[in-house]
């Protein structure tokens, strides 16, 4: 009977895995692309703004981000990580395109996309910091 | 007060010619602003931050747009914690069944 209950237990625990546990590496890869993304946009605020000599760092930043994407799609019930880093990726994707399509970027235009861009890595970044250490 | 403000932002935009649709918009920044969830409430401030934005001329149409296509995103964005969270939840009262109770209860019974 007691066998029964652990085969029965640990069976039960291994079986149902809806969620990745917490991953250092992808809360690191969060906190180190928002840093990243911030420090950009706020030297296009001071700089009153951003011309296509900018463009390459821009393009750096969304290949990083495109990294952690891949990252977190390689994972097991991790979709729900997995779809914030796709919606980031494409933001920052955005600011790169906007760059290279009108060959500047405006100092408001950044000013608001860093405050929009910090809500939206620090809803991931508590998404990562939600999930249960193993 | 914060309605005034909505106002005069979608009456610069607008002028008389869409006062239903401003309308609308008005009551909804309005709802959210005073919703009692802080993310809602935060989304009702954004949204009124953009149009006061673009109202003064600061930002463009397509800035805008961008930039409220961002603010979807934000929801899209908790949507994802919110499931998220509650997989957790779940996860730790499935693992606190199979540990403490068929586990370790069961073994002493």
């Amino acid at each position: 009977m007691r066998m029964l209950s652990l085969l029965a237990s640990l069976l039960l625990a291994s079986c149902l895995s809806w969620v990745s546990g917490f991953d250092e590496v992808s809360y690191r890869n969060l906190t180190d692309l928002k840093a990243e993304t911030l420090i950009r946009l706020e030297r296009c605020v001071e700089h009153k703004g951003a011309t296509v000599a900018d463009l390459p760092s821009y393009d750096a930043l969304y290949i990083q981000t495109a990294k952690a994407r891949e990252y977190e799609l390689g994972k097991k019930a991790n979709s729900d990580t997995a779809a914030q880093l796709a919606i980031l990726t494409g933001e920052v994707k955005q600011i790169g395109d906007r760059l290279r399509a009108k060959s500047s970027l405006s100092e408001t235009y950044c000013e608001l996309k860093a405050k929009s861009v910090r809500k939206a890595f620090d809803i991931a970044i508590s998404t990562e910091a939600g999930k249960q250490r193993r | 007060m914060a309605s005034s403000n909505v106002s005069e932002y979608l009456e610069t935009l607008l002028g008389d010619t869409q006062k239903f649709a401003g309308t609308e918009l008005k009551a909804f920044i309005i709802e959210a602003k005073s919703d009692n969830r802080l993310f809602i409430r935060d989304i009702g401030d954004w949204t009124e931050e953009l149009l006061k934005q673009r109202a003064l001329g600061k930002i463009d149409d397509d800035e805008f747009r961008e930039l409220m296509e961002d603010t979807l995103d934000l929801t899209k964005l908790q949507f994802h914690k919110l499931s998220s969270d509650a997989k957790v939840r779940a996860q730790r009262i499935v693992n606190g069944i199979a540990d403490l109770v068929l586990k370790r209860l069961l073994a002493l019974i």
